[in-house]
């Protein structure tokens, strides 16, 4: 056979192409009862919870009940988790926090250096020196 | 998954909370078959089986459990629930089956009263095949001329176990490998397991898991390790009769387990919806990944190659030409090579020595003629289908 595959290799995943999966699949809510700095947490359960299961169904919801400090925590299909402290926060805080991990996909946060990074090689390809007319070349 | 008593899990359906404080841990019945006492399977054991056949290999001793698991007791599972949210499977596509796809066969899922969860056995054979089926139809109208070597390469990296396995980790699937007793220990039922992919472990490699840190306990990344290694050993002799079956080889482990699963959800989708929306998915999940198909290739004598094409096809004896070069003397030439039939440029390759640039562009031409793709692409099944370019196959050196 004239043709060899060169290596065995596994097809990369492009979520978002032809379907697109929520990489976060978990978020539990902790909160206390008793404590004070729960209070943002409780009112913020109170309101919206049902609200958020309901319009989320890609995520699985827990709400724990323990003392202590509360706190949002999003568990991710990359095995990863975020979790961010809500203590003395408010609602709103709260709402943010949990849109931020909807919007997640668990890879560690990095800054992004151009606005666009293609997985792609350019269509137009690179300029090469060669291809120009040799009477415009550069002699040395 | 966090249990406590001061839990209180939220989903979509299940929202009231007294409902869910109220709700004990329930028996594994169903209502709609009649009870019966705790009892193991007394039936024929040679009916229980599954055939005897190539691809059943190691399920040999296996006994076949016929038990669907009710549509109420699914709806109680957050995981599966979620699961199919995320997929945005077809509301016509039972909870109940989705658990089903999720069950391997040699995973231990006999319930508390003794009877034995119906499996993904005869699924994923069916949703395999199907899977490859519409894959290699795909690809043959795709890249008519694709070896046929690299074209099995190339299905492989769609459908071989590995990918199948990276497919289902990217959704987020879950593993649950205990078995009844460690379940019995842990005082979880069945029922809680359901939202799981359910699969038995290679004993060796639940303690290796274990020693080498592995980072979630339920995954044994050891079985992935271990099966790409013994991959590599005899891929160089399978290139020219490789072709995508059931490697009954694979360890009953993780890797065999999920690509299993996304099989037996095609086959799924196939059963409770329609044939065209089990494509669509086909079409949506697994074939718009990405692969470097000019990549695949690798070749012995390029233009002995390129040279033989030609002849076959009627053109020009192809010949190499220098088009442009700097620095012959120097530690660091280029040679700009291209291969030209008669007036007709093929290919072209740039190099540092002159064997090399000509080699360079007697690959680029003969993949310029291999990775050819018709403008117009139907399949055969698709409506309007008005015939494909059926190539005349490898040329021989």
């Amino acid at each position: 056979m004239s043709a060899r595959p060169a290596y065995q290799t596994v097809a990369r995943n492009l979520n978002g192409v032809g379907n697109f999966v929520l990489q976060c699949k978990k978020v539990t809510f902790r909160y206390c009862n008793w404590g004070g700095s729960s209070d943002g947490m409780r009112q913020y359960l109170d309101k919206n919870l049902q609200k958020i299961a309901a319009q989320n169904p890609e995520i699985e919801f827990v709400a724990v009940k323990d003392i202590g400090h509360p706190f949002i925590r999003g568990e991710f299909v990359n095995g990863a988790e975020k979790t961010i402290c809500c203590k003395n926060k408010h609602p709103r805080f709260i709402n943010g926090k949990f849109e931020m991990l909807k919007s997640s996909d668990g890879a560690p946060r990095k800054q992004m250096k151009s606005p666009v990074e293609s997985i792609n090689e350019s269509v137009r390809g690179i300029w090469s020196p060669y291809h120009t007319d040799p009477k415009a070349r550069h002699k040395i | 998954m966090i249990r406590t008593s001061r839990l209180l899990r939220v989903s979509r359906v299940a929202v009231s909370r007294s409902r869910l404080i109220t709700c004990a841990p329930r028996s594994f019945t169903s209502d709609h078959k009649p009870k019966t006492p705790p009892q193991a399977p007394t039936m024929d054991p040679t009916a229980l089986r599954y055939p005897n056949s190539d691809l059943s290999v190691n399920l040999r001793d296996v006994a076949k459990g016929d038990y669907l698991v009710p549509g109420d007791l699914a709806r109680q599972s957050p995981a599966l629930k979620t699961l199919h949210a995320r997929l945005g499977l077809p509301e016509a596509l039972p909870l109940s089956t989705l658990a089903q796809c999720l069950t391997c066969p040699e995973a231990d899922t006999v319930g508390e009263d003794g009877r034995k969860l119906a499996d993904n056995y005869g699924m994923s054979v069916f949703g395999g095949s199907l899977l490859k089926y519409h894959v290699t139809e795909k690809f043959v109208v795709q890249y008519p001329r694709l070896p046929l070597p690299i074209l099995n390469s190339l299905l492989d990296s769609h459908l071989s176990l590995r990918s199948l396995t990276r497919l289902a980790e990217s959704w987020g699937v879950e593993t649950d490998r205990r078995s009844a007793f460690e379940r019995h220990m842990s005082n979880d039922s069945l029922a809680n397991t359901l939202g799981y992919l359910r699969y038995k472990p290679v004993e060796d490699d639940v303690s290796n898991a274990s020693k080498d840190g592995v980072f979630d306990s339920y995954t044994p990344r050891s079985d992935v390790k271990k099966y790409n290694q013994k991959q590599k050993k005899n891929s160089q002799h399978n290139y020219d009769s490789q072709v995508y079956v059931f490697d009954s080889s694979a360890p009953e482990g993780y890797e065999r387990s999920a690509a299993r699963f996304v099989q037996a959800l095609v086959a799924a989708i196939h059963a409770h919806v329609s044939r065209d929306e089990a494509l669509k998915f086909i079409d949506n999940f697994i074939l718009s990944r990405a692969v470097d198909v000019e990549s695949l290739f690798s070749f012995n004598q390029p233009h002995k190659e390129i040279v033989r094409v030609c002849a076959r096809e009627g053109l020009e004896r192809p010949e190499a030409r220098l088009m442009a070069e700097t620095g012959r003397l120097s530690k660091a030439p280029v040679f700009v090579v291209g291969v030209f039939s008669g007036k007709h440029k093929l290919g072209e390759g740039q190099g540092a020595s002159l064997a090399e640039a000509k080699i360079r562009a007697s690959v680029n031409a003969l993949k310029g003629y291999y990775l050819y793709s018709p403008i117009e692409q139907t399949r055969p099944q698709e409506e309007g289908y008005n015939g494909t370019f059926i190539d005349k196959g490898p040329v021989v050196i």
